[in-house]
């Protein structure tokens, strides 16, 4: 009988704004800013993906709107700031093991360049 | 070039009126809001790829403008919704038919022709006509339904949607050379 997957594997944008709002309450223009920060520039989210992941991620209950403003400088009324939730913690953490997995899979097979392979 | 970032505003605030209403209420004014945010961090950074950076933002939000509606369409939220479901499917067609139009009206402009309505209507009703077709049977299959119950309903279906497909393959094959601004076409 097949079970369901309480954490199933995340997409890349989702996960990239998780990991954006595990350091705190961003608004879109912030989790945008911190997702090109976490990538190293690697990863740039217009807003389209982003705002339809966010759209995805609050009917899911992995992030929520926050009535705290942070961001003084560049602050409006209106601007709507996101903060992650259990369930969202619980969602990245599952992605980390996961990923923590493959990296140790690929350890294991010798897949890894010998840099990264004694830097884990 | 000098692009007017006043009329770019404008422009992107009239995209994200395409998006379905209920994804529109709720974050259009923060989907806004973040664009403005862009362009002023763009502005103050450097004048370099501004058109290309306007460009992607739009095409990345005419996806996702297609994908929520294919979204709210064949998530069955709205079963028997049938307004709902046309209007995405004309947001969706048009979405697929503005880019030519857009190659129609830059490629042409010198040729003193009329803008060919009846060709863009045509351009922009077959695919309204194929997405309205076939969302009832993506909803079975996604319902688990058993869609081969009335086969020759089924074949209908799946003759007209070829024959739709077939005709909006052909006239785009056909007018491509005029959109594209080669001289004498028709």
């Amino acid at each position: 009988m097949a079970t369901t997957n309480p954490n199933p594997p995340l997409t890349p944008a989702v996960f990239h704004i998780l990991l954006a709002l595990s350091s705190g309450e961003r608004h879109g223009y912030g989790i945008m800013k911190q997702v090109e920060v976490d990538s190293q520039g690697k990863v740039n989210m217009g807003t389209g993906t982003l705002y339809g992941s966010l759209k995805r991620m609050l009917d899911a209950g992995l992030v929520k709107e926050s009535d705290k403003r942070v961001d003084p400088e560049m602050d409006d009324e209106r601007r709507i700031y996101y903060q992650i939730t259990g369930v969202g913690t619980k969602a990245l953490a599952a992605e980390l093991e996961r990923y923590k997995r493959i990296v140790t899979l690929a350890q294991e097979r010798k897949l890894l360049p010998k840099t990264f392979a004694y830097d884990l | 070039m000098t692009y007017d970032q006043k009329t770019v505003r404008t422009l992107y605030k009239k995209l994200l009126a395409l998006y379905p209403r209920g994804f529109r209420e709720r974050l259009g004014e923060s989907m806004e809001q973040t664009f403005n945010d862009l362009c002023n961090e763009r502005k103050r950074h450097t004048e370099r790829g501004w058109f290309g950076f306007v460009l992607w933002m739009f095409v990345e939000t005419a996806i996702g403008i297609i994908k929520e509606h294919g979204l709210l369409i064949t998530q069955g939220n709205n079963m028997g919704n049938i307004l709902i479901n046309s209007r995405s499917a004309a947001i969706i067609s048009f979405i697929l038919v503005l880019p030519l139009m857009i190659l129609e009206l830059v490629n042409r402009r010198n040729f003193h022709e009329g803008f060919p309505i009846a060709l863009f209507s045509l351009l922009w009703l077959l695919p309204v006509a194929f997405i309205v077709i076939l969302v009832p049977m993506v909803r079975n299959i996604r319902a688990g339904n058993n869609i081969i119950e009335n086969p020759f309903k089924l074949f209908l279906a799946v003759v007209i949607l070829v024959l739709i497909a077939w005709m909006w393959g052909g006239l785009l094959i056909d007018q491509l050379p005029c959109f594209m601004g080669v001289p004498n076409c028709d």
